[in-house]
């Protein structure tokens, strides 16, 4: 009787259907590379042809020989590869935080210059918008602002008229606080203004 | 690791590119796809070229094939169609239809299409198997049952080992001895 290998047990394992782990990569690199191998792995599928009935054809043995022959000079068929799709749920908000990402930076670049408008009113007019709106008493530090006289349309609709006073006052804590100007103290992250 | 999954994944090999893969394949299954060609021609040279062919076709499309089946029921197609297309370049009607073909390759009842042995090849088909069976004869028991669980029943070694009643790993043992037993008086046969 031959000298079992590991190789031979790979084999046996293999025309059995059952490799286990790792043993159907060492069965097929010991097949590609040994002929005697692969001459003992055919007939023990032969064996089994045979043991279950199913018809022989001893001068099929030569196919495998003829095809490799007739495949060496043809090109190796790949099969395309394939496009990876991202998933939607990971692609949609990483592209939207980096357009919104990409116009923050052109707007703290760019914007200032292009965008702020002549350095509005005095203070003083928004305190007198706000002691409008919310009756807030002014400071004594404003007395000469308080003195001057604002002019200001009027509204039929009362409720329209507090809501412009809010935005007001809201323009002005925004301005003053950051120090810039423009619409730059107003901006807001994307996503987020839906949620006040 | 099913039969069908190590053929997916020599399937996979081969579509990357290792053509050595495919050759395995074709070692794996030339007997059948041969057997089964040969149910369709009478000519035992024309049946190497048409099998051969069905080969060649199966590589080239090789890359189309997604594992939705069995790559033996694939092939198996392939070569029904090379065999039929063969046919009726030569003039010749192809006899029956698939469901017919496909009846006689798992009932063993395609008496119409199977009458095409030569008396060498039946002389020498019917040689191996008389030594495959007294080798297998010649076993003992329990290698004997090992080796006809596996090949005749398609009997997992665990459920070898369980009908047996013994350890996978002497299961596995029995199994390579009995096929080197055998092995060992079909190779100078084979060889010849």
């Amino acid at each position: 009787m031959t000298t079992a290998t590991p190789d031979h047990w790979h084999l046996t394992a293999l025309l059995d259907g059952e490799p286990g782990p790792g043993g159907f990569e060492v069965a097929i690199s010991a097949l590609e590379q040994d002929a005697t191998l692969r001459a003992r792995f055919e007939r023990g599928l032969l064996i089994g042809q045979v043991l279950r009935g199913e018809t022989s054809t001893p001068a099929a043995r030569t196919i495998s020989a003829r095809v490799s022959a007739a495949l060496a000079t043809e090109p190796v068929p790949m099969r395309p590869a394939r496009r990876q799709r991202v998933p939607a749920s990971i692609n949609r908000p990483a592209a939207a935080l980096a357009i919104a990402a990409s116009l923050v930076a052109v707007a703290v670049l760019v914007g200032p210059g292009l965008l702020s408008g002549p350095a509005m009113e005095s203070p003083g007019m928004a305190r007198n918008i706000a002691q409008q709106g919310t009756a807030e008493p002014a400071g004594s530090d404003d007395a000469q602002a308080d003195a001057q006289v604002v002019e200001r349309w009027t509204m039929e609709e009362p409720a329209g008229s507090t809501a412009l006073d809010a935005l007001l006052v809201d323009h002005r804590e925004r301005a003053s606080a950051s120090g810039l100007t423009g619409f730059i103290p107003y901006a807001a992250v994307v996503g987020q203004s839906g949620l006040r | 690791m099913t039969e069908r999954e190590v053929d997916q994944a020599l399937v996979e090999r081969a579509q990357a590119g290792d053509r050595r893969a495919f050759d395995l394949l074709v070692l794996k299954y030339q007997q059948k796809i041969a057997a089964l060609i040969g149910r369709y021609l009478r000519d035992s040279a024309e049946v190497l070229d048409v099998t051969q062919d069905a080969f060649l076709k199966a590589y080239r499309a090789l890359p189309g094939f997604r594992g939705e089946s069995a790559f033996y029921t694939w092939i198996y197609r392939i070569a029904i169609n090379t065999v039929k297309n063969h046919m009726v370049a030569q003039s010749r009607r192809p006899p029956g239809d698939d469901v017919e073909a496909e009846l006689a390759e798992q009932m063993e009842m395609g008496a119409r299409l199977r009458d095409s042995a030569t008396p060498e090849r039946e002389a020498l088909s019917d040689e191996i198997a008389n030594t495959v069976q007294e080798a297998l004869d010649a076993l003992p028991d329990d290698l004997r049952a090992a080796i006809m669980f596996r090949e005749i029943d398609g009997m997992s070694y665990e459920e070898i080992a369980m009908a047996m009643e013994c350890p996978i790993g002497t299961v596995r043992s029995r199994i390579f001895r009995a096929r080197e037993a055998i092995d060992k008086r079909l190779r100078p046969l084979l060889e010849a």
